[in-house]
């Protein structure tokens, strides 16, 4: 088993209800893979730096995830099918705890955090 | 230049130009890790129009400007920082 990070980023424009089956599927698929999700982490909506898809704003989520490569790699198929998913990064990681501890802290000091509202 | 290392400030006249000989340290290079999420702590290594800043500029070390490219890459492919600045598309 290895560790990961995905960082993916959902279309802004989809339901409430759309992005929470999407993620439920994502989980799952993780799940049947034999693949754990140690950690979700929600970034938030965040302007994006480009435009992805037409969209100028995105929802960033991670997934701290403890899995194995196939499973990865079946993670990212789905990413590539999904619409609601515009764009993903997966890094492997040493230890999902510490990186999802420090990323938690950079979340919190607030200068990377973006309002809501934006 | 290297010789008037520890001199620190002293000036020398090299036809018309004037070096001023500073020691220079870059933070990145106290880190372990550079985290790619930080867009904030990598925009102080960037250009205005968003390219990579010469470590002969910050002083980082040739091991932590590596790593800087890297965090660099990986934020722009997330959408976290951008190719280019102020490039407009046609449409």
């Amino acid at each position: 088993m290895q560790g990961y990070e995905s960082i993916f980023i959902l279309d802004p424009e989809a339901t409430q209800e759309q992005q929470t089956s999407l993620l439920d599927k994502l989980k799952n698929l993780i799940n049947t893979h034999g693949g754990a999700v140690v950690h979700h982490s929600v970034w938030g909506r965040r302007k994006l730096a480009y435009e992805v898809k037409k969209r100028q704003y995105g929802i960033y989520h991670l997934f701290y995830l403890d899995q194995t490569p196939q499973a990865l790699k079946a993670l990212e198929n789905q990413f590539r099918l999904e619409d609601g998913v515009i764009k993903w990064l997966s890094v492997a990681v040493e230890d999902v705890d510490a990186e999802f501890a420090s990323f938690e802290k950079l979340k919190s000091e607030g200068t990377i955090a973006q309002s809501m509202t934006e | 230049m290297n010789k008037t290392k520890g001199a620190g400030g002293r000036k020398r006249g090299l036809g018309n130009r004037v070096i001023v000989p500073r020691r220079k340290s870059s933070e990145l290079n106290k880190l372990t890790e550079i985290p790619f999420k930080d867009v904030e702590l990598l925009k102080h290594y960037l250009t205005e129009r968003g390219r990579i800043l010469p470590r002969r500029i910050t002083g980082n070390t040739a091991h932590t400007q590596r790593q800087l490219r890297l965090a660099v890459r990986r934020a722009r492919n997330i959408g976290l920082l951008s190719f280019s600045e102020g490039h407009i598309l046609q449409d």
